[in-house]
């Protein structure tokens, strides 16, 4: 069994947009130098001034479809256990960001706390390349499910993987061209419908992810980032990949470095917090509980 | 210091008294004090490193985490006084996982003398994926052994596994990380009494902290281990996540968070009802409906008649 999901897991798909968003990136690149010497100034600033209204106006339009943070909390504090009922839907598919070491901990015992046998579920890893470590965990969890539920309600799975976003002791000037890397192929992971739910049988259920779950990694907030923006330009649409950032138990009275940058940007959809303290402390943050640690049992 | 090691015994023992004036003990409680007692015993003979008893000693983990080394913490629990210390509390089995510091700390290890290691056995180690063995060594076992207690670095994965495993936790942050983000949690968990937080430099009060705590909180005659279910049950499940599913489905979303809705009425309903006794008729009625969704028309229409 161990042998079948290692294959699952270790099969991360072919790479198709990568290379064509680089071409893409060049044309962009061309046609504005191009625009630049040809176009009168009066042109270039009314181009520039629609292109970033436009992504504004979406911006706040998208923002304003998100649940607020109280809906947050009354979901987080009712107790009953017939809803959320997510076993009738046609598809629930979750993508879920792993870090390394901790991060990875960390979303395993959350996926762990969430995880729910229904046959309709997906579940993709993200991983960075080379990280073996978080692999071998994920399949550990996997092969868990799949011993208690041998039948289709462990629902199916896969994984992808992105380089990353910086690598320990890169030098800075590098990074943003790193970071860009990342986020292209990012795009790949969050637009390729699953190899195990193909269109023809689901139809457009499975095309994109539901909720994109992450908890602290730089590669979280990239590939956040990315989701927005294709959901501000249209390509995705604005009813899938949810986002969610759960912020690091380490994090007992201030924010991470990533969970500022999603706090200002407003990207995430719903932003958590797993301690009660900085709950308080931050304005829009819900308080969702210790998810990523178990606490001691009473004895 | 003997009268450190004997000040734990003292409370353990005016609590052991009190436990007995209230005089509503059950015997297995009374037989698990009983146990503690002895184990106390045997603390207390391990001063001289001549008596054992049947008893295995108590066991050290130390662990660093994967991902960074932690060098100060290593070459202190590494120290001739450290292990002084350890042999004082009774313990006689010291593990070590060094990370990149492996070679290193092995060297160091071979330096100190057997007489300097005051008869504990100690094991250095690379990595291990799986902790969980040596966590549960350290984990007091009803008839089984002894509560001793893990050094960790801050890391969250490794806490929250110590944690939920139950050992007896020293929580030591790594001041060498980024912004040093180890401390804030290591204070959080000791302001909630869950961990020790230890301190380079003063690991042997944070020992006798754990020394004091095994004795209060008995943790030396816990139940057998058993590993969390792993579908956890529907009341501790987190549900956040499936209510941002629904919210992909609008329609799907606006049914249930009406039907959740009406679930809270009916609580407070139920709740109101408790308050005025002289209503007592209709209060069964409201409090065993919750789950079946098909009720909750027949709920509505009692809702509507009563207000």
């Amino acid at each position: 069994m161990e042998r079948i999901v290692r294959e699952m897991i270790e099969d991360f798909g072919p790479d198709r947009f990568a290379i064509f968003v680089y071409l893409g990136l060049v044309a962009i690149g061309i046609i504005s130098i191009a625009a630049f010497f040809f176009l009168p100034w009066s042109w270039m600033i009314a181009v520039v001034v629609v292109l970033i209204t436009f992504v504004v106006w979406r911006h706040f339009s998208l923002r304003r479809q998100r649940p607020r943070p109280e809906t947050g909390r009354r979901w987080i504090s009712r107790r009953d256990p017939s809803t959320p009922n997510t076993a009738g839907l046609p598809a629930v598919y979750f993508l879920y960001i792993l870090g390394s070491g901790g991060h990875t901990s960390e979303m395993l015992e959350t996926i762990k706390r969430k995880f729910a046998p229904q046959a309709n579920a997906h579940r993709r890893y993200l991983v960075t390349t080379g990280d073996q470590d978080s692999l071998n965990r994920v399949v550990k969890l996997e092969c868990l499910i799949k011993r208690c539920f041998p039948d289709r309600r462990a629902g199916t799975l896969d994984a992808f993987q992105v380089p990353r976003a910086r690598r320990v002791h890169q030098p800075f000037w590098t990074a943003p061209f790193t970071c860009l890397n990342t986020a292209i192929h990012a795009i790949n992971a969050l637009t390729r419908e699953p190899d195990a739910r193909p269109a023809l049988q689901h139809g457009n259920a499975f095309k994109y992810p539901h909720v994109v779950l992450t908890n602290g990694p730089a590669t979280g907030f990239i590939v956040c980032l990315v989701a927005h923006l294709l959901k501000v330009f249209g390509l995705v649409p604005r009813d899938r990949l949810k986002m969610v950032y759960v912020e690091s138990w380490a994090r007992s009275r201030s924010l991470s470095l990533t969970g500022r940058l999603f706090l200002w940007s407003r990207v995430a959809d719903m932003f958590c917090v797993q301690h009660e303290e900085l709950a308080r402390a931050t304005p829009g943050a819900v308080y969702v509980g210790q998810v990523a640690a178990r606490l001691a049992p009473p004895g | 210091m003997d009268n450190g090691v004997n000040g734990p015994g003292g409370k353990g023992d005016g609590s052991f008294s009190s436990g007995l004036g209230t005089d509503t003990v059950p015997e297995a409680r009374g037989a698990k004090r009983q146990r503690i007692d002895t184990s106390s015993d045997d603390k207390l003979e391990a001063h001289q490193p001549t008596a054992h008893s049947i008893q295995t000693g108590r066991c050290c983990f130390v662990t660093v985490g994967a991902t960074a080394g932690f060098r100060s913490l290593l070459d202190e629990v590494t120290t001739a006084e450290f292990f002084d210390c350890l042999a004082k509390h009774g313990y006689t089995s010291l593990q070590v996982q060094c990370g990149p510091d492996h070679a290193a700390i092995r060297e160091r290890v071979a330096s100190v003398s057997d007489e300097g290691k005051r008869g504990i056995f100690v094991r250095c180690f690379n990595y291990t994926g799986e902790m969980t063995t040596n966590i549960l060594n350290c984990r007091g076992e009803d008839n089984a052994r002894p509560a001793g207690c893990v050094i960790a670095h801050g890391g969250t994965g490794t806490v929250g596994e110590v944690l939920g495993i139950g050992a007896p936790l020293i929580v030591v942050a790594n001041p060498t990380l980024m912004d040093n983000h180890q401390l804030e949690l290591a204070e959080t968990l000791e302001a909630q009494n869950l961990v020790v937080h230890g301190h380079i430099g003063s690991l042997a009060a944070a020992i006798h902290r754990v020394a004091d705590r095994i004795t209060q909180g008995r943790l030396d005659a816990l139940p057998p281990y058993t590993p969390p279910s792993f579908p956890v049950s529907a009341a501790d499940r987190v549900t956040l996540f499936d209510w941002m599913v629904l919210t992909c489905y609008p329609d799907e979303l606006a049914a249930q968070m009406h039907v959740t809705d009406l679930g809270l009425v009916e609580a407070e309903f139920a709740a109101k009802q408790q308050q005025q006794p002289y209503q007592q008729q209709g209060q069964p009625i409201a409090s065993d409906n919750v789950p079946a969704t098909g009720i909750n028309s027949q709920e509505d229409n009692g809702m509507l008649q009563l207000d």
